[in-house]
């Protein structure tokens, strides 16, 4: 709308103005955008940057894994004072391994699976214009970019220390951590203000999907992407808060001296701390009632995400549709409940415990189904080995490695063995990046061509998908053998201790594996820029694919996503339907109408796509 | 951060664009719901109860808090510290009153008449100040009879959960505001005035709200 404003200006001789108005509409049109698709774009972009950056602090710490104490003097000129002359000191390397937890998972994860693909999809695939909210929805992109920003600068304040579950009292006495003392306070700023983000977009998911979807998008209609953005919403608006509670706590007990958290009589460094009267397994429980149904709103996205792309590329409809919408239901209803398997060695009631335990081995069975599931949806496909494909694939066997490895610490008895070990770094590594960021990347692939325009290299995105996983396994498996051997997570040199000194071979093979997995990330990004301005031009449906936004919207789609709001007739995942000429049907198109128009119809210029048969 | 929430949910409560005509919806198959139907709620009431959805999960955290930080000592309050003011009585009236003024203003509007709508705002308006008045009131005897937020965990959860309490009444003053200024400008009819209702709605939690924290922390 502004660029045809402009031009009708300088049509009219307004020559002076037009600069000005240019620049006005660059910032209104990129920066502070009401546009969903430009929000997501925001998120997206968000993401990728802070991915960097949690990433080199991963290197780092696998370098100090790998080669404990080992001199690295072009390290040391880099970070003066956490290698000091080039050697690690142990307060650094817990800056590392807290900030990299924290960077991923909030900065990360979250704005790539909920924030970019929340708000890119949500309006184009349930038929809409826009969120309910457009200018909450800027908002909540801005409160998480000053949230990134104070995250990030907390890392120039010694960053936090306490892991990213920043338990107390580490993460509430600033004497306890001096070299802590202001990133810790920010690290918890950053948070609150994180959580305001969560809230606003998540309000806004489900207002929107609720409330604006098109003439006859009934909610069993909906695309399971879709379905598991709105359960992950309301998980996300209700565990969120409790975060915010515990975290608001904390903040006050840093910098206000309540003692929320400090028990009476609490001797740091020889001094006593001022107050006292409250219990750090208050934190525990606050914290893993959020913490635990985090797990799920950063796993549920990617579920339907995977649940989306593996039909399209399998050209058979979703196996068992209702069943995949009632267990992400069932697993969003019971992740709430079972929060306390994270405190089953912090000296809870050994009763509560048992309860916890069998609520969680409950989860596998809504898991199980939604497996099967997807096995059931490939079985007799005819296959497509396409990026997002071979993404989503990997996804739905590294989902199965991480369920199944986080089963048995759910076992109370095995976990009192392996709680706090390398099991449970090499079982929560399956389920983030083997789960989400796999299906993140299922998702970049599938969606670049509608965001931009235009397509990424098919090559390039193979090799990088093949050597991410054959690198992701080697930094992620061999961390079950460390954790059965006893090794703790979070220690700064194994080495001290005799019984781990022959566990460092394998620390080398992970740090080298690590090391190249991130290298293996420089074919993404640059295939991601090539793509942006070099990729072949997209036509509206390069994947065939049958959901609104391939089928009734331009790729990229403009304001406003569609000329007339399309009308839904059946469910997305309509592949393969017998006595028809294309293999899919869009859900725009009623079935006798594309009986008759024999192939040609609504479903666009669609790119034929013969590769990978 | 909850006042700018609050007002956004008012703006945004115009329909974008008027519906689909009524040809739309295709065959008899068609799903329930979507645009082209009438919506069983308005975007900004969903919001704002979604909001509230949000804002009690975070009183279920504090309070729970609260509760566990109790139960866990000895007696309460801790050996030392005296029991909290008999002021609160003043405030919880005050708060319940202006929950009342609210309902006028309300019924007011429905019936048409601007005036009562006004003066029932401003009423709620000026209760709720005072409501703040009051409890910044309370805090001072209390910190004066030597209960601070650096005395321990007693003083620890009043002056947190009260002023949690307080931001978000302060947001439901700007909230009614608004409106006010809103109803200055007669933009409410009997007819149509969702903003009227929601910063009711929005209010009354407030209102209900307080009453809990008063249950729980001074009654039991």
């Amino acid at each position: 709308m502004s660029s045809k404003e402009h031009a009708e200006r300088a049509a009219h001789g307004e020559v002076e103005t037009a600069h000005a108005h240019h620049e006005m509409s660059f910032i209104s049109k990129y920066i502070f955008s009401m546009d969903h698709k430009t929000i997501g774009i925001q998120f997206l972009f968000s993401s990728l940057a802070m991915a960097l950056i949690g990433g080199t602090l991963a290197m780092l710490m696998r370098q100090q894994l790998g080669w404990p104490g080992t001199l690295v003097p072009w390290l040391g000129s880099i970070f003066p004072n956490g290698m000091p002359s080039g050697v690690m000191v142990p307060e650094f390397y817990n800056m590392l391994f807290t900030m990299h937890g924290t960077i991923m998972i909030f900065f990360v994860i979250m704005p790539l699976l909920i924030g970019t693909f929340g708000n890119f999809l949500i309006p184009l695939q349930i038929g809409y214009r826009d969120m309910a909210f457009p200018f909450l929805n800027m908002l909540s992109y801005w409160a998480l970019f000053v949230s990134a920003v104070i995250m990030v600068i907390s890392l120039f304040f010694g960053g936090a220390g306490a892991g990213w579950t920043g338990y107390a009292t580490l993460s509430v006495v600033p004497a306890a951590a001096p070299e802590n003392t202001v990133g810790q306070t920010l690290w918890l700023i950053s948070l609150i203000v994180f959580g305001a983000s969560s809230i606003m977009g998540s309000l806004n998911y489900i207002t929107t999907i609720i409330n604006l979807r098109a003439p006859g998008m009934s909610f069993f209609r909906l695309p399971l992407s879709i379905w598991g953005l709105f359960i992950t919403a309301i998980l996300l608006l209700l565990a969120t808060p409790v975060l915010a509670a515990g975290l608001a706590m904390a903040l006050f007990d840093r910098t206000a001296g309540t003692s929320f958290f400090i028990p009476g009589g609490l001797i740091v460094s020889g001094n006593r701390i001022a107050g006292g009267g409250g219990t750090p397994l208050l934190w525990q429980h606050l914290f893993w009632f959020f913490g635990h149904p985090e797990v799920y709103i950063m796993i549920l996205p990617a579920m339907g995400i995977a649940s989306e792309i593996l039909p399209v590329f399998s050209r058979k409809p979703i196996f068992g549709y209702r069943a995949m919408v009632l267990s992400m239901c069932a697993i969003a209803f019971l992740g709430f409940i079972v929060w306390g398997h994270h405190m089953f060695v912090s000296g809870m009631n050994p009763f509560l415990g048992s309860g916890f335990m069998i609520a969680t081995m409950v989860i596998a069975v809504p898991s199980a189904v939604k497996t099967f599931n997807w096995l059931g949806t490939l079985w007799g496909g005819n296959i497509r080995f396409t990026p997002p494909m071979i993404n989503a694939l990997a996804f739905v066997a590294m989902f199965v490695i991480g369920g199944l490895t986080g089963i048995s610490v759910a076992a109370l008895p095995v976990d009192i063995y392996l709680h706090d070990t390398y099991w449970v770094v090499g079982h929560l590594h399956y389920v983030l990046f083997g789960g989400s960021l796999f299906g993140g990347f299922a998702a970049v692939y599938y969606w670049f061509p509608k965001m931009f325009g235009r397509m990424m290299n098919d090559r390039l995105g193979k090799i990088h998908t093949v050597l991410t996983f054959i690198f992701y396994n080697g930094f992620a498996f061999p961390m079950f053998t460390l954790g059965v051997r006893g090794m703790p997570r979070r220690i700064y040199s194994y080495l001290d201790y005799t019984h781990l000194q022959d566990l460092q071979p394998v620390n080398i093979v992970i740090s080298i594996s690590a090391f190249l997995l991130g290298l293996t990330q420089i074919i993404f990004l640059f295939n991601f820029f090539w793509g942006l301005f070099r990729g072949a031009k997209a036509g509206s449906n390069p994947w065939q694919a049958n959901t609104l936004e391939w089928v009734a919207a331009p790729s990229p789609p403009p304001h406003g996503n569609y000329e007339t709001i399309p009308t839904v007739y059946h469910g997305p995942y309509e592949y393969g339907v017998p006595g028809m000429e294309q293999d899919w049907l869009p859900q725009n198109l009623h079935m006798e109408a594309a009986k008759s128009a024999s192939g040609r119809g609504a479903s666009g210029d669609g790119k034929k796509d013969g590769k990978g048969r | 951060m909850k006042g700018v929430a609050a007002e956004d949910v008012v703006k945004t409560q115009r329909p974008k664009e008027p519906p689909p005509g009524g040809t739309r919806g295709g065959d008899g198959s068609s799903g329930r719901g979507g645009y082209g139907d009438a919506r069983a709620i308005e975007n900004a009431r969903l919001g704002l109860w979604l909001f509230i959805a949000a804002a009690v999960m975070l009183f279920v955290g504090l309070t729970s808090g609260y509760i566990i930080l109790r139960a866990g000592g000895a007696s309460w309050p801790p050996p030392g510290f005296p029991p909290l003011p008999s002021g609160l009585w003043a405030n919880t009236i005050i708060i319940i009153l202006s929950s009342a003024t609210m309902v006028w203003a309300h019924r007011s509007i429905n019936r048409g008449n601007q005036i009562g709508l006004k003066i029932g705002l401003l009423l709620t308006a000026l209760l709720g100040v005072a409501f703040l008045g009051r409890q910044v009131y309370v805090w001072d005897r209390l910190s004066a009879a030597g209960v601070g937020l650096r005395t321990g965990v007693y003083g620890s959860v009043f002056y947190v959960l009260t002023g949690v309490h307080g931001a978000h009444l302060a947001g439901g003053v700007i909230f009614l505001l608004y409106v006010l200024w809103q109803a200055w400008l007669n933009k409410y009819t009997d007819r149509n005035h969702t903003g009227v209702e929601l910063c009711g709605v929005y209010w009354h939690f407030v209102d209900a709200l307080w009453v809990y924290l008063f249950v729980i922390l001074y009654l039991i």
